[in-house]
């Protein structure tokens, strides 16, 4: 295990306009709660930094910033260093529907200036979020429109939008993109992901991370056709995991079978969950489970290695 | 066997129907046109357990004679009060209007009172939502006595937001089923010769339950079955083969540790889940010892979806 000295902490800046959904997303993603909940959030005054520990020894400090008039005007004043200093990235949130989008993009263009002094090189995300405010025929015009507006103001910076709502699985798409650009090694946990699908015949291996429940890694050996399923798993398993720690308890491991396939999903490294997915009919699901206690060691070295801690 | 949603406009019946019968998410409720005229929908997943849903546009008033075949197919009339904004005394007036003209036609409606949105912020405890609960139930019983009318009937908090509706929903569903009966009987029996600690039937698609052995419910245990079940139908979307979503091999097994806040006698559990019919499931909590005995269980999971069929071919 690393040591405090050697942990490599990233500095993620959570920020938008109040009310725009930030408080939700943070809490849906690194704390427990359910998307219903949230509506009784209140807005958050002034700055609620957090730091959220990811994947054991890699921790992001959220900085969720209250979006009223009178705190953005101290931002770019007086806590300017405190805040743009030493950002790695740069999560904005943009409402898809907005009152006031020519102000939300002011704000969005004071902080790449910001940035532009204190924090070169950060990597920028903007969440064009509430898509479903949306009507569904609409949403791929409308994300298009607001991305290349945004993509307008931002100059020289890169910039990746995402299209979100805490209401279904969008949400988890975006930042499973955006941790995996955070994991600077994860080629060899993929090459690994591979050796272990095949050893098992498996159709596909998947990596959870342990709280977040956001992907990390995958192999799929037969070529699945939804590219959104492990959002969707993230998405339902971290609903199914909120239930259980009401009830007092907390998942090790589940099976899930048809006739067709078995799927398990198990407690793997001290950081990650891992999930196979057999459809061979001569595997035996003992073996599975054997190979998956067996390669344990192996893989926690791989996980901490993929941080690139060094 | 039909079940009637009435109410005042903007009760929440619609929603109410939407949200357990057609998986649509709670807060898109939002955005539902008032209702004109009525809306039937029949939940037939399984061919033995089959009823209607009748949603009425807000404020139907019943007239024994213009109603009468309405009410003679009728096993449970819901009456949606809203507890955000309800007037008790104008609700009670109504619903025992309602009541006196059914029970002219049909002695054998049941009546069931949703005090509904008790998830607002004018209920921000449990002393709050009792209070409303028994302003109300005190109020038609006084109704009720004045007009000589002697019913029974029964009051359940509901919300859509959270698993309220289902819980409410399955009792008044499991009261129109006789066979409910033998199913408690059967999974009693789970519980004495397996030690299985709480068993569910549910019917897979709607989450209701339609029978539970005779231990008391426990929100959190029905919560945390119906969970996995969406986990269960997600899974086997995905990776099932054309769409086969459900069959006689589904099943689920899922252990779970004791949290870090449980009580030092809790142990470990495991959560298991049987196709018994179709459309149907068994989830069980089962304690970690009991679940050693796998093939017991087993074996008398497949005693119970033996006399299942036997009850289901007598009908
Ligand atoms: N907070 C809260 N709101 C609810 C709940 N159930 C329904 N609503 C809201 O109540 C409003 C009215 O819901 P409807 O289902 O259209 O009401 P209705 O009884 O069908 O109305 P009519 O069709 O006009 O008779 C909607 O805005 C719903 O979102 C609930 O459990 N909690
Ligand atoms: N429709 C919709 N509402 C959302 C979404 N995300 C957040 N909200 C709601 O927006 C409101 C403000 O959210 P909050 O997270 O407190 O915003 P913050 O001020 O940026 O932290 C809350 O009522 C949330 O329920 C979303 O994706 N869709
Ligand atoms: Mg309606």
């Amino acid at each position: 295990m690393a040591t405090q000295d050697s942990e490599k902490v990233q500095k993620v800046l959570l920020m938008g306009r109040a009310g725009s959904g930030k408080t939700s997303m943070r809490s849906i993603i690194f704390a427990n709660y359910l998307a219903r909940d949230t509506y009784r959030f209140t807005f958050t005054v002034d700055i609620n930094r957090s730091r959220v520990r990811f994947l054991g020894n890699l921790v992001l400090s959220l900085w969720d910033c209250g979006g009223q008039g009178l705190f953005m005007e101290q931002y770019f004043q007086s806590q300017k260093d405190q805040i743009f200093k030493n950002v790695e990235v740069l999560i904005y949130v943009f409402e898809v529907v907005s009152k006031e989008p020519d102000k939300d993009l002011e704000y969005y263009k004071n902080c790449l200036a910001a940035l532009e002094d204190l924090s070169q090189g950060a990597k920028i995300f903007c969440m064009i979020h509430k898509m479903d405010l949306i009507a569904d025929s609409m949403r791929d015009k409308v994300f298009e429109q607001k991305q290349q507006e945004i993509i307008d103001v931002s100059k020289d910076f890169d910039v990746t939008c995402f299209r979100t709502s805490i209401w279904d699985e969008t949400l988890y798409k975006a930042w499973s993109d955006i941790v995996n650009i955070l994991l600077p090694n994860v080629q060899d946990l993929k090459s690994s992901l591979k050796d272990f699908c095949d050893a098992n015949s498996a159709d596909d291996v998947v990596l959870f991370e342990k709280y977040t429940f956001l992907v990390i890694a995958n192999h799929d050996n037969i070529g699945h056709k939804d590219d959104h399923r492990f959002e969707k798993i993230s998405n339902i398993i971290k609903q199914f995991k909120l239930s259980c720690i009401k009830t007092n308890f907390q998942f090790e491991s589940m099976t899930f079978k048809n006739s067709y396939f078995t799927a398990f999903v198990e407690e793997f490294t001290s950081s990650t969950y891992i999930m196979v997915i057999s459809s061979d009919p001569d595997v035996e699901t003992e073996a599975i489970s054997f190979n998956i206690k067996a390669s344990r060691d192996y893989f926690e070295n791989l996980v901490t290695d993929s941080l690139g801690s060094s | 066997m039909d079940i009637l949603l009435v109410g005042p406009s903007k009760s929440g019946k619609t929603s109410i129907q939407r949200v357990v019968f057609k998986k649509l998410s709670p807060h898109e409720s939002f955005f539902l046109p008032p209702t004109m005229s009525v809306e039937t929908l029949t939940v037939e997943n399984n061919p033995n357990v089959q009823f209607t849903i009748k949603d009425f546009p807000g404020n139907k008033e019943f007239d024994a004679e213009a109603d009468r075949a309405i009410l003679e197919q009728t096993g449970a009339i819901i009456y949606v009060f809203d507890a955000q904004i309800g007037d008790i005394e104008e609700s009670c007036g109504k619903l025992k209007d309602i009541i006196a003209e059914a029970s002219k036609v049909n002695e054998k409606i049941y009546y069931e009172v949703f005090v509904h949105k008790v998830d607002s912020d004018l209920y921000q405890n449990d002393d709050q939502k009792m209070e409303v609960y028994n302003d109300f139930q005190r109020e038609i019983r006084n109704e009720l006595k004045e007009a000589d009318i002697n019913v029974n009937i029964t009051f359940y908090l509901t919300s859509i937001y959270d698993h309220t509706i289902f819980d409410a929903l399955s009792k008044i569903v499991q009261k129109l089923f006789p066979f409910v009966e033998h199913l408690i009987e059967m999974l009693n029996s789970l519980h004495t010769s397996c030690g299985v600690e709480k068993a569910f039937i549910f019917d897979i698609i709607s989450k209701i339950f339609i029978a539970t052995d005779s231990s008391p419910v426990d929100i959190t245990h029905y919560e945390i079955c119906s969970e996995l079940i969406d986990v269960l139908i997600d899974m086997s979307c995905i990776y099932g083969k054309d769409n086969l979503k459900f069959d006689e091999e589904s099943s689920t097994t899922i252990k779970l540790k004791k949290g870090d806040n449980a009580d030092d006698e809790a142990g470990n559990t495991y959560l298991y889940l049987k196709e018994v019919d179709e459309y149907l499931v068994l989830v069980c909590l089962i304690g970690e010892e009991e679940f050693q005995k796998k093939h017991l269980i087993n074996y008398n999971i497949n005693l119970l979806k033996q006399s299942l069929k036997e009850i289901f071919a007598k009908k």
